[in-house]
């Protein structure tokens, strides 16, 4: 498979602190990769990165063929790289359609009764149809998080970050998100996901990066991942039973 | 909401456009049955609606708190003094050219104060405004800090034809400003301007040029409000950087759009009519009346957050104007019925 995503000795430092130390990575294209650490790793800081939010400090990124090191973040989603925020952040003043419109209309280019029926589809998928005409603002947790994801995929991305979309959910809803996202997967998008609720993840992902303060610990076959004495060590009492 | 309610409100809509339609020929043929003090009085009340409606394109929509637009409507009101005086272009024609020219300031005042954020994005709007009051000042070629006057420009014109055309082109502006906005809220750049306003980090990861939507915005509004300046001091005939460039507009422009609903297309039309209302029930307080208005916009501000406008449309869910984009019952079963079958990932 070719490789959709190659991230290059990436070093990012918030004044003395090192958040990002030498992370190299990359992600096929249709791949599924999870990304588990404890708070405060550095896993939010890396998908900033990807997405363009923080600039690193040394090192490339490059999507596709691209180094995308360089270019603003509405123009990496344009590019095809789908973003869903850990805190979400809805268009609050606006309706549930209008939010997905936002990314189906700028990152998707599509226009009119194209770019409609593309966000009716996805908010069918995500269970959010029944309140399209629904103020964002209004919307409980999981909702805004769903909306998040339904955003995401209207931009039409080839590779799809998700922070943390499970956090905060019943058993039952993250059953519902593992279904969700295992159908995107199916479609053909690249996910990077990051999750502390790893059985969800490990159902999903076909490859687990395990980071810690700002380094990879671990990476490969989830079990394998699991199963490194150091990330037993970092994660001891952080997962849940 | 009920298929009737949506119904009724459709019906009361489209009746409102009808006599919004009337009402506005009745206004154009004003100069025939109107007298001078009738002509300036709705004149005046066109042209606040139009720097009204500019100020909240840029807050209600865009999310920009300026408190220096009146840079905007001072560049206006010495392009019309300039050219009209000194290069002997027709004032009238000059309108247009004061909103390209104003527009074209807006760029570099643009690059300056959105290096800054939230208060200090005001305040720097305001500072550039002093800065060219201060300027001015000291230009003597074009009056210096006492201004010049038009009237040598305006007097080949003849009277009742001056008096008509500045009246139709406030008229112009007024309603013309009013639809513009609407039409950019309806476009892509209404969508990306609502967006940015609610989230800048969520718009960006979107795909939305954040500076470049900002920017739009800005320019469009310098656009309007230099048309409205350079028509604003034809009315008034006298322009000095004191009166051009005075907050007393933008002050003028937040109390409208506020009493009449922030983020709304009517608002600025309610609160126009309101300010109107207020201004004449209290001719005979002198001070009083800057203080009275002062409360009126405070209690607006505690009890009706949205304004008047805001407060109605949504207790009655009616809009003259609607800029949402719903989508309909009826509309979403003939998209599922041209719509290719997708899995239904959640219906076990
Ligand atoms: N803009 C910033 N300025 C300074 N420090 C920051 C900034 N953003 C993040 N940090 C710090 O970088 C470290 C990594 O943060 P990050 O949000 O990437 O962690 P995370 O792995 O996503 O954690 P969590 O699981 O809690 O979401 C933290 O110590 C955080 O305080
Ligand atoms: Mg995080």
């Amino acid at each position: 498979m070719p490789t959709i995503l190659t991230v290059e000795q990436v070093c990012k430092q918030f004044g003395s602190v090192i958040v990002a130390d030498d992370i190299n990575l990359t992600v096929a294209e249709g791949e599924a990769v999870g990304i588990i650490g404890p708070n405060g790793a550095g896993k939010t800081t890396l998908f900033n990165m990807i997405a363009g939010s923080i600039q690193p400090t040394s090192g490339r990124i490059i999507f596709g063929y691209r180094n995308i090191t360089k270019l603003r973040p509405p123009d990496r989603c344009r590019a095809g790289i789908g973003r869903s925020h850990q805190i979400p952040r809805p268009f609050s003043g606006i309706s549930v359609y209008e939010n997905t419109l936002v990314g189906a209309t700028f990152g998707g280019g599509r226009e009119g009764v194209d770019a409609k029926r593309r966000c009716i589809d996805i908010l069918d998928r995500l269970g959010l149809l029944a309140k399209a005409n629904q103020l964002a603002g209004s919307l409980g947790l999981l909702d805004r998080k769903r909306l998040e994801l339904a955003r995401a995929l209207a931009t039409e991305p080839r590779l799809l970050l998700l922070d943390e979309i499970a956090g905060g959910l019943t058993d039952e809803e993250v059953h519902q998100l593992i279904r969700i996202v295992t159908a995107i997967r199916a479609t053909g998008v690249a996910i990077l996901w990051i999750e502390h609720i790893v059985h969800a993840l490990i159902s999903v992902v076909d490859r687990l990066i395990a980071m810690h303060v700002g380094r990879l610990l671990a990476e490969g076959a989830p079990a394998a991942v699991m199963a490194n004495a150091e990330v037993q060590e970092v994660y001891l009492g952080i997962e849940e039973p | 909401m009920s298929l009737l309610e949506l119904e009724n409100a459709s019906r009361l809509q489209h009746g409102v456009w009808i006599a919004a339609a009337a009402l506005l020929a009745v206004l154009i043929l004003a100069p025939w049955w109107a007298d001078d003090s009738d002509l300036r009085s709705i004149a005046e009340f066109a042209y606040l609606v139009a720097i009204a409606q500019m100020w909240n394109l840029l807050a209600g929509y865009g999310g920009l708190i300026s408190v220096g637009q009146q840079v905007f409507i001072g560049i206006g009101g010495y392009t019309l003094l300039i050219l009209s005086l000194d290069a002997g272009i027709s004032p009238f024609l000059c309108i247009p050219v004061a909103g390209v020219v104003s527009a074209l300031f807006a760029v570099p005042i643009a690059a300056v104060v959105f290096r800054l954020q939230g208060p200090y994005f005001a305040i720097g709007t305001w500072v550039v405004a002093d800065v060219f009051r201060l300027a001015l000042d000291n230009v003597p070629a074009i009056g210096g800090g006492s201004g010049k006057s038009l009237t040598s420009a305006l007097m080949s014109i003849p009277g009742w034809q001056r008096e008509a055309t500045t009246y139709w082109i406030a008229l112009g502006l007024g309603v013309g400003l009013t639809i513009g906005v609407y039409l950019i809220l309806r476009s892509r750049l209404g969508l990306a301007m609502t967006a940015v306003r609610d989230s800048v980090p969520a718009s960006e990861s979107l795909g939305v040029r954040v500076g470049r939507t900002k920017l739009l915005i800005y320019v469009a509004s310098a656009l309007g409000l230099g048309m409205a300046g350079a028509l604003i001091y034809l009315t008034k005939l006298r322009v000095s950087p004191d009166a051009a460039f005075s907050m007393d507009w933008t002050v003028l422009m937040i109390f409208i759009v506020v009493i009449g609903g922030i983020g709304t297309v009517e608002g600025p039309i309610v609160g126009t009519a309101v300010f109107f209302f207020l201004r004449a029930m209290l001719a005979d307080f002198g001070p009083w009346y800057l203080v009275i208005l002062g409360s009126v916009a405070v209690v607006v501000m505690l009890k009706a957050r949205r304004g008047i406008w805001g407060w109605v449309a949504g207790r009655f869910n009616f809009h003259v104007f609607p800029t949402r984009r719903r989508i309909r019952v009826n509309s979403l079963r003939s998209g599922f019925a041209e719509m290719p079958p997708s899995p239904r990932y959640l219906t076990e």
